[in-house]
């Protein structure tokens, strides 16, 4: 009732993207913003499910060769800052970020690097530096447990399938790429079907955009499709007790961000426990989420976080969690799963859901991310998606989900379903497969 | 109910005009708000309350409970926080636009009508601020940073940023400096993506409006006195910190943008030392610094010999070659700075 009324009064003014695809197959997207800076960048929809086992790696290579090169540094100098960014589907190849004014070098940068990529590629110095580089940083993401377990998640969850890739490699495979591996990779993915300009902020006109869009120097065609993926449910674990804490994540499989319906439920569902940091908020103990004041009255963790990781054909939704009181880490999953179950019991109130529905509004639409950022997740949601909502269709979609629509979700992909499981840290009370995977159904209600 | 009627009866003086200002509007369904208190930050306040001051906040006033806020900016989709700088006390909330009225009244409530109960004191605000200060205090980078500022100013701007313990407060004094300090002149209200004719009117309509003005207004500023050639040095475990600084008086803020692009642009790029440069700008003085953070003790002391020289070389008309990007790209203007996965933590 009270949602509704919030969205009718805003939904007309909502700012939207506007999106143009030439004729060659190239998107542009553009999206008006007030951030200090403008950001106009070249995605490519191929990350690392696009790479295989002997080139892991490779797509993150591409980008750093691109944010690293002489033309990069020279732009610095106009005012321009190129960045790169890589995901499971997604290539940020150059970033181009800018004070306002700034736009014409941005853009000119931007040519200059799709027309010598090539060439940079070939630079067999340039790129052995990038892959030592690269391989170091492959080496140092699994040393951030928090990301580590979720990749390694993702690992496990869609193993022998290049969906379980890692998104920045792996440092054995880096460390032996060459330029040649480069080369291939923008033959078979800097096409202009599989490419987006996308551009967000204060500075930016759509016009431009397009047309220096057209005279891009890409060539036409699209990627071959991704290899088929299927999800295991299984678990992997690295007990390391020289960490301060114990990290585990669970999941179990969604359908990806094209099904519209169970994508926003899904949305809505992690966002009911949502996130918890414990003592690092003040207000943490005045939390209407029961399972936040559960792990907070009993300590058995100091951080969790649901998610939903949304691929264009297949997902995953679940929790990380992390516990120092690693003698407590079975009953912080065991309860996290009971807290699960009760979206099949038809339990969750209605203020729970409210509370979780204007949770995700704010997050989706929030105003103060970086441009950078703001691109990348416009460029990602247009790539899983394959069409772009504008704030007011989303609101809408969220205020659709009705309590019926959680417990339906939940019944098909959460209750008594396999789950991923990767941990690592002090895991000696985590328990073994079966035991948990029996606590995603109930005995008795 | 009475302590309500009676604060209205007593605020007889017309209403003081608030700053408030609001950013260039852009069309989303998610609006800001930030409350700045000036002369409320670490610098002009005992060492250490005006961060107590910022971990009480948003906690019982006498019109609503510190729970009841929480669930009901939970429902109308809003979150809030308050942080300390060395200049001000920032209140900041964000939150779906509908929610404006609610949150113009909830920050107005933390300056006008906070309890400043003393089991809170207890068991939420120096636990909480204690835990802040030590996460702070173990990590190199900022540890370094707070003694730069130590060393560099030692009173005012040298004061810790956050409550280290040191001296003990109660909450009455907790209440009494909150009175002293939230006044009607040193506040400045700022949203954003919020329509100005309705915040000035929600504004004018809260209590906010009826906040007294500061007693002694003709309080001279103390000029910051400022302390060059010192040393210090601080053993701890974890990554080696250096920490070069010059404070600077603020006109010589911009000049010092390009020295610290000059200097930033003398130090070769390698992977394991990460280098920050800023220019902190604060009202009565600047602080222009680079840090270096490495494994290897070597390369970090390597790094600030380089940037030594670099130093006494940046002078004059070469620096028109160099650009302040310092202050747009968060001092880590390198092509492709974004690429770091750990941050060495967060520095105030």
């Amino acid at each position: 009732m009270l949602s509704r009324r919030f969205f009718s009064t805003t939904v007309r003014k909502l700012a939207k993207a506007e999106i143009t695809t030439l004729s060659n197959g190239l998107t542009v997207i553009s999206k008006p913003g007030n951030s200090k800076l403008s950001s106009i960048g070249l995605y490519l929809n191929s990350g690392a499910r696009s790479e295989n086992a002997y080139n892991s790696g490779v797509s993150t290579l591409f980008g750093n060769v691109l944010k690293n090169s002489s033309i990069a540094k020279k732009a610095l100098n106009s005012g321009v800052k190129v960045s790169s960014t890589n995901a499971k589907e997604l290539t940020g190849a150059a970033v181009a970020s800018f004070a306002p004014g700034n736009a014409d070098a941005a853009i000119s940068t931007l040519g200059e690097l799709v027309k010598n990529a090539s060439k940079l590629a070939e630079d067999r110095v340039a790129v052995s530096e990038e892959v030592a580089k690269a391989a170091t940083f492959a080496e140092d993401f699994e040393n951030d447990s928090k990301k580590m377990v979720v990749e390694h998640m993702t690992a496990t969850a869609f193993q022998g399938t290049s969906l379980a890739l890692p998104s920045y490699g792996k440092a054995e495979t880096l460390s032996i790429l060459e330029s040649q591996d480069i080369s291939d990779f923008i033959g078979k993915n800097l096409l202009a079907a599989n490419t987006a300009l996308v551009a967000y902020g204060s500075d930016i006109s759509h016009e431009k955009l397009v047309e220096a869009a057209s005279k891009l120097s890409i060539k036409d065609g699209s990627r071959a499709p991704y290899p088929a993926t299927s999800f295991l449910g299984s678990d992997v674990r690295l007990r390391d007790d020289t960490l301060p804490k114990a990290y585990v994540a669970i999941s179990v499989k969604t359908p990806g961000a094209k099904s519209d319906k169970d994508y926003f439920t899904g949305l809505v569902a992690a966002h009911i426990n949502g996130e918890f940091v414990g003592h690092d908020s003040l207000y943490t103990q005045f939390e209407g989420s029961k399972l936040s004041q559960l792990v907070y009255a009993s300590s058995l963790g100091d951080y969790y976080k649901h998610f939903q990781l949304a691929y264009s054909d297949i997902g995953l939704w679940g929790a990380l969690m992390t516990s120092p009181n690693i003698g407590c880490v079975d009953e912080l999953i065991h309860f996290t799963l009971k807290s699960w179950n009760r979206m099949s019991t038809r339990t969750i109130t209605d203020a729970e859901l409210q509370k979780a529905k204007q949770e995700i509004k704010l997050s989706l639409s929030s105003i103060n991310t970086d441009s950078a950022a703001q691109t990348e997740k416009l460029a990602d949601s247009f790539f899983s998606k394959g069409l772009l909502y504008s704030d007011g269709e989303l609101i809408q979609n969220i205020d659709s989900i009705t309590l019926k629509d959680i417990a339906t979700w939940a019944d098909k992909y959460l209750y008594d379903q396999d789950i991923a499981l990767a941990a690592t840290g002090q895991i000696e009370d985590v328990f073994d497969y079966n035991r948990i995977r029996n606590d995603m159904s109930m005995l008795r209600w | 109910m009475f302590s309500r009627i009676s604060t209205r009866t007593f605020s007889t003086s017309a209403a003081r005009a608030i700053k408030v200002s609001t950013k260039a509007a852009v069309d989303s369904p998610v609006s800001s708000l930030k409350v700045v208190v000036k002369q409320a930050g670490s610098k002009s306040t005992p060492a250490g309350l005006s961060h107590l001051l910022a971990s009480s906040a948003f906690l019982n006033t006498k019109s609503k409970s510190g729970l009841r806020l929480k669930r009901e900016a939970e429902l109308l989709g809003g979150s809030y926080k308050a942080s300390v700088t060395r200049d001000a006390l920032v209140l900041e909330a964000t939150f779906l636009k509908e929610a404006l009225p609610f949150f113009v009244s909830a920050l107005s409530g933390v300056l006008t009508e906070t309890s400043f109960k003393p089991h809170e004191l207890d068991e939420l605000v120096l636990p909480y601020a204690t835990h802040v200060a030590r996460q702070a205090a173990e990590c190199p980078a900022t540890k370094a940073l707070e003694e730069l500022h130590a060393v560099s100013f030692r009173r005012g701007l040298g004061q810790p940023l956050y409550y280290d313990g040191t001296k003990k407060y109660s909450s009455f004094d907790l209440a009494t400096f909150a009175k002293a300090l939230f006044t009607s002149d040193n506040i400045e209200v700022v949203g954003q993506n919020v329509d100005k004719a309705a915040l000035d009117k929600f504004v004018a309509e809260s209590a906010l409006s009826k906040l007294p003005e500061s007693k002694n207004k003709t309080v001279a500023k103390t000029a910051q006195k400022i302390y060059t050639g010192v040393e210090s040095r601080i053993r701890q475990p974890g990554k080696t910190v250096a920490i070069l600084g010059v404070p600077v008086s603020p006109a010589d803020i911009p000049s010092y943008e390009l020295v610290a692009a000059a200097v930033y642009s003398a130090i070769p790029a390698s992977y394991n030392l990460s280098v920050k440069t800023n220019v902190l700008p604060y009202e009565e003085a600047g602080l222009y610094y680079i840090s270096f953070a490495s494994e290897d003790a070597s390369e970090v002391s390597d790094g600030l010999k380089k940037a030594a020289a670099a130093l006494k070389k940046a002078s004059g008309a070469k620096l028109s070659q160099y650009k302040p990007f310092g202050r747009l790209f968060g001092g880590n203007f390198r092509p492709g700075g974004r690429f770091r996965l750990r941050q060495d933590c967060q520095s105030p």
